[in-house]
């Protein structure tokens, strides 16, 4: 990891109002990090492909693109981002998926505690 | 003398013959000197002996000449001392002495034997010439045999005795001179011929008396260059052959004669059946002209004889007389001619069957002439004048074989005619009056008869009566009245030739007189009914009067007996029947009364002994299988009944009244039990219980017989007609009470099974209605979890984003951005997300609220809240949802359950979408209404429903997922809310990219 290269999270989340408390939560707690929000698929691989943030937070069921298959387009343009992917019990079928890409992610349950959200961010950052 | 004396008499001649000898030579010694060789005598002596006398003397002539020799001419008077010399000539002497000796005896038995055979053999020539000579005289025939000049070598005594001469003087003379009494041989002479070309020859000659004829044959006799020096002339008298030749061929010609002038058809067949002789007649009757038939063959001259006749002709053959006396003969042509025959074999002389001869009379003339009189003598029966001329016009075409028939009376001065019937192709016309002007019918009037056998179209031109009936042959006659002047006529018309015009004539003749007869008396009533007729007008009316009153009268003098007589056989049957009419009505309030069958009878029995005063009476039932009768019921003098034995079926316990009652399925009546054969087995029972009549009605049940009902009286002749009557009705009556009770038996039976029927239909319909509210329950608890499945995702969202508000609020605490308006936006925000939340779950209560009545709602409205249910499992699942509102629709029904039925739809689609893993899902609602009926429908791109269950789709637990996903039952209640609850309509298509639903209401 380069440490001189600032810290940078991409959150996706198609819920406005909670990708917007997300984003100003993370600010908060990250001062120093760049952080950069989409409140959908398309959106947010587009603002990757810019900023190649080192962490990405996606929500896994939205519309536009889905959460595997932004993963999946993700790792092949930078097989070292970090994925937290927020998910619902109810999204097994999509949880399946994205093991089944291989590509490793931690994961949160909604509704999101954000102290596991920061620890999992941390741990990545750490990894 | 005595063999052995002649024997010795040869051997003591031998001894001479030597003696001779010696002597000769002492002799012949005495003339010559004694040179003379020793035994020069002795030589022929012993050869002579030996020829003359056997082999015994010549022997002892040898050895006696020896003896002698040696004795008294070698040695005189010494035996033996020869020298050389002369031993050798005495031994030379013997064996030339034995040598001749065996010679001649060799000689001697030659000539016998020579002798003998000579002496065979001549005798045979001798017999044979004898017998030759005896069978040439004893022939009867005349021979004689003479040379080339004529001249007799030789006659046979048949011969001399007929010349009148010995056989001797005949030779010599010449044939002609001896036998015909001429100068010269007679032409015919077969003699002449036979010596010119050596071959037979055979003439038929006269005698010296014209009478005689001879049948003379000369053979010539040949020398051996070959020609021939004579000739055996043989004559036979051949007169009385002549004679009968001559005669048999008179008889013969007088029986040709005979038999052809024979008015009869005769005909006589070889065994070949070729035809030996025919009568004219046979020829004339079958149409066989003048053609030679002797020995053609009678099936050849007549294919079209039917089988049976052949086989009549074989059985006369084989000896046996036929005879038929009407026999109908289809000729080839077609015609028909009846014939009477008769077949008879005849025999040759040696007895032997050498055919037949067949006797047939044409008999078709005197059938039609039978037919014509039968055909008169009926109508002399008859009545009525019309049918006569109609009956005459068929029969006249039958008769005649013709097509048309008409009978005509003249009117207005014999110009026209008016038919009085027309028979025309076997149906009668119409009458009409035609004009007699060139018309055949003009023709006949005036002349008894007319005919035309043929073209008489072409003599009528004008007729187009002919014309129209193609007619060829006519035939007319004039119908006379008894005064001489013609009043009528009859014209037969045929299509064909008229052939036999002689019998159709007189056919014709004779009806034309009956005919004649009947017209007369016709016109004659005729006249007479018209003078009659003013006469019985007035006549009339005087009478019609009388009879009036007449009637009246004698109506109420009729009335009167009536009612008398009807009285008095009221009184009487009354007094009669008194008794059988209480038992009837007894019996009657009975089958009223009571409803079991054994009662019945019971009362019945008990009844008929009180009230109708019978012995006894008792029911019986026949047992269907063995027959037997058994008692059911009975009443009275039971007593007889103890034991009783009796059935139906066809035996002696069978032939009662009951027993045969039951059998014929009617009633029998004996009216004297005591003597009635019938009663027999229980005469000697009846007499005990003092039964003199019986009588057995039998009962049935629904047409069937099921037994008898039977009553015994005390009198004979108890039961007259009215009785039978009156017990056959009570049979009746009790049949028609088993009948009901049986009907109500049934009815009764029936009423039970219906009853159990519907109680299992309804136990069938019960359990239905259970099993439709367990799935009912069913589909509930689905459509309540599929709900919780719903609630859960439309609050997953919110629930996060209420979360991160809550956690912001402690997270920003003491942050230079926790301010008021944070905390406001924050709580704003909050609160509005609570108020979501609340909505749908009072949006999901709503929705499974019932409604009791129906409103108007728009349809948007309904599928906008149907769809709120879902659209987050639908976004969840990534499906687009294209809502097209094309018109706004009211609809009047249930909301809520529309609603359902829309949701049904949508998660269904939902689920097959997922179930396919369907490429970029959508679903698509599209509202509008068509001929003022809204129309929703709902499709999706799932690739539609198979086609072989799309029928089945609405069918009740029909389902096409798992037991754990669905019950089946969801489109069926659909299919139930629009079209049973709201009168609407649900259907399903299949569109390129899926199924299409459609809701019409």
């Amino acid at each position: 990891m380069n440490q001189k290269q600032p810290l940078s999270i991409l959150l996706i989340e198609d819920e406005e109002d909670a990708c917007e408390i997300i984003g100003s939560m993370l600010t908060m707690a990250y001062p120093n990090a760049n952080i950069y929000t989409a409140t959908n698929g398309k959106t947010g691989l587009g603002i990757f492909i810019t900023h190649k943030p080192l962490i990405v937070i996606t929500d896994i069921n939205m519309p536009e693109m889905n959460g595997d298959q932004l993963l999946q387009e993700i790792s092949k343009i930078n097989p070292d981002t970090r994925f937290i992917v927020i998910t619902a019990h109810s999204d097994r079928q999509n949880l399946d998926k994205i093991s089944s890409t291989g590509i490793a992610a931690e994961l949160i349950p909604k509704p999101v505690d954000f102290m596991a959200l920061v620890t999992s961010i941390n741990r990545s950052i750490a990894a | 003398m005595t063999p052995t004396i002649r024997q010795l008499s040869r051997y003591a001649a031998a001894i001479c013959m030597v003696a001779a000898a010696f002597l000769l030579r002492i002799a012949i010694e005495k003339l010559t000197g004694p040179v003379l060789p020793t035994y020069i005598t002795f030589y022929p002596c012993v050869m002579f002996t030996a020829l003359v006398l056997g082999l015994g003397p010549g022997l002892l002539a040898t050895f006696a000449s020896a003896l002698l020799a040696d004795y008294f001419i070698v040695t005189p008077y010494v035996l033996g001392h020869w020298g050389i010399g002369e031993a050798a000539s005495l031994t030379l002497f013997s064996g030339m002495g034995v040598i001749m000796t065996l010679v001649a005896n060799r000689y001697n038995r030659i000539r016998d034997r020579l002798e003998t055979l000579v002496e065979e053999r001549t005798g045979k020539l001798r017999r044979a010439k004898e017998e030759w000579e005896t069978t040439f005289d004893s022939i009867p025939d005349l021979i004689a045999i003479m040379d080339d000049q004529h001249r007799i070598i030789r006659v046979n005594r048949a011969m001399a005795e007929h010349l009148n001469l010995e056989s001797a003087q005949c030779i010599g003379k010449s044939c002609f001179s001896v036998m015909h009494g001429t100068e010269t041989p007679p032409s015919s002479c077969p003699h002449t011929r036979s010596m010119s070309d050596c071959k037979e020859h055979v003439a038929e000659v006269h005698g010296t008396s014209f009478s005689d004829t001879f049948l003379v044959s000369a053979t010539p006799l040949l020398n051996t260059q070959g020609r021939a020096y004579a000739t055996v002339h043989v004559a036979r008298d051949i007169t009385e052959l002549k004679r009968t030749e001559k005669t048999l061929l008179e008889k013969e010609e007088r029986l040709q004669l005979f038999i052809g002038h024979a008015p009869a058809a005769l005909a006589m067949f070889d065994r070949e059946m070729r035809y030996i002789h025919v009568s004219n007649r046979w020829r004339s009757d079958f149409g066989l002209g003048e053609r030679d038939l002797i020995g053609v063959c009678h099936y050849d001259v007549f294919p079209e004889i039917p089988e049976q006749w052949r086989e009549a002709h074989r059985r006369g053959m084989a000896g046996e007389v036929l005879k038929v006396e009407t026999d109908r003969f289809e000729r080839a042509d077609g015609t028909v001619q009846w014939v009477r025959w008769e077949i008879r074999p005849w025999r040759d002389p040696s007895g032997n069957i050498g055919g037949i001869v067949i006797f047939a009379e044409e008999i078709s003339e005197r059938m039609q002439t039978e037919e014509l009189l039968r055909f008169l003598g009926i109508c002399s029966g008859s009545d009525s004048e019309e049918g006569f001329f109609q009956e005459l016009a068929r029969y006249l075409a039958q008769a005649l074989n013709m097509d048309f028939v008409c009978i005509d009376r003249l009117e207005e001065g014999n110009l026209s005619a008016r038919t009085l019937s027309v028979f025309h192709n076997g149906q009668f016309e119409d009458n009409v009056s035609y004009a007699l002007k060139d018309t055949p019918c003009g023709d006949v009037v005036g002349q008894s008869i007319c005919c035309f056998p043929e073209n008489v179209r072409g003599l009528f031109p004008r007729d187009d009566v002919l014309q129209d009936l193609q007619a060829e042959s006519y035939l007319g006659t004039t119908l006379w009245n008894t005064q001489g002047k013609p009043i009528g006529l009859i014209a037969v018309i045929g299509r064909q030739q008229l052939t036999d015009t002689r019998i159709a004539e007189s056919i014709l003749q004779i009806v034309a007189v009956r005919a004649a007869g009947e017209l007369e008396r016709r016109l004659y009533e005729e006249a007479l009914q018209q003078k009659e007729l003013a006469l019985k007008k007035s006549h009339d009316e005087l009478e019609h009067r009388v009879v009036e009153r007449t009637n009246a009268l004698a109506d109420t003098v009729e009335t009167l007996l009536t009612e008398i007589s009807e009285r008095e056989k009221a009184e009487s049957g009354l007094l009669r029947l008194n008794r059988l009419y209480a038992v009837l009505s007894e019996t009657n309030q009975a089958i009223v009364r009571i409803s079991d069958r054994d009662t019945l009878f019971q009362d019945f029995s008990r009844i008929a002994v009180k009230e109708g005063g019978f012995l006894l009476s008792w029911v019986g039932v026949v047992d269907e299988m063995s027959g037997k009768v058994q008692m059911l019921a009975a009443s009275g003098a039971t007593a007889y009944l103890d034991a009783i034995q009796i059935t139906a079926n066809e035996e002696q316990n069978g032939e009662g009244p009951t027993g045969i009652s039951i059998r014929t399925g009617t009633y029998c009546i004996c009216n004297d039990f005591q003597s009635d054969p019938r009663t027999r087995p229980w005469h000697e029972k009846g007499r005990t219980h003092g039964i003199k009549s019986s009588a057995s009605v039998a009962l049935k049940d629904n047409k069937r017989v099921i037994g008898a009902l039977t009553l015994y009286a005390g009198e004979k002749d108890f039961f007259d007609k009215q009785h039978v009557d009156l017990l056959v009705q009570m049979g009746k009556d009790i049949s028609f009470a088993i009948d009901n009770m049986n009907r109500e038996e049934r009815r009764q039976a029936a009423e039970k099974a219906l009853q159990e029927e519907t109680i299992k239909r309804l136990q069938a319909i019960e359990s239905l209605r259970r099993q439709e509210l367990v799935m009912i329950q069913q589909n509930r608890h689905a459509a309540m979890g599929e709900m919780i499945g719903n609630i859960a995702h439309q609050w997953r969202q919110p629930l996060n984003t209420l979360g991160l508000f809550t956690q912001s609020l402690g997270f920003f605490y003491g942050s230079p951005s926790f301010n008021k308006e944070f905390l406001d936006t924050s709580v704003a925000k909050s609160m509005e997300i609570i108020q979501y939340m609340s909505r749908t779950i009072d949006d999901f209560r709503n929705f499974f609220s019932t409604e009791r009545e129906k409103s108007e709602f728009k349809a948007d409205d309904a599928v906008r809240k149907a769809l709120s249910l879902v659209e987050a499992g639908f976004k969840e699942c990534q499906i687009t949802i294209n809502l097209e509102t094309r018109e706004h629709a009211i609809i009047y029904g249930f909301p809520n359950e529309y609603a359902q039925v829309l949701l049904n739809l949508f998660l269904n689609a939902r689920d097959v979408i997922n179930e396919r893993n369907v490429e970029s899902p959508c679903l698509k609602i599209s509202i509008g209404t068509e001929h003022a009926v809204s129309v929703v429908t709902v499709s999706d791109n799932g690739g539609g429903i198979p086609e072989d269950i799309i029928e089945k789709i609405f069918d009740p637990y029909f389902t096409t997922k798992g037991p754990q996903q669905g019950t089946g039952v969801g489109l069926f209640m659909s299919k139930t809310i629009i079209e049973n609850n709201m009168g609407g309509r649900l259907s399903v298509r299949n569109t390129e990219e899926g199924a299409e639903f459609r809701i019409e209401v």
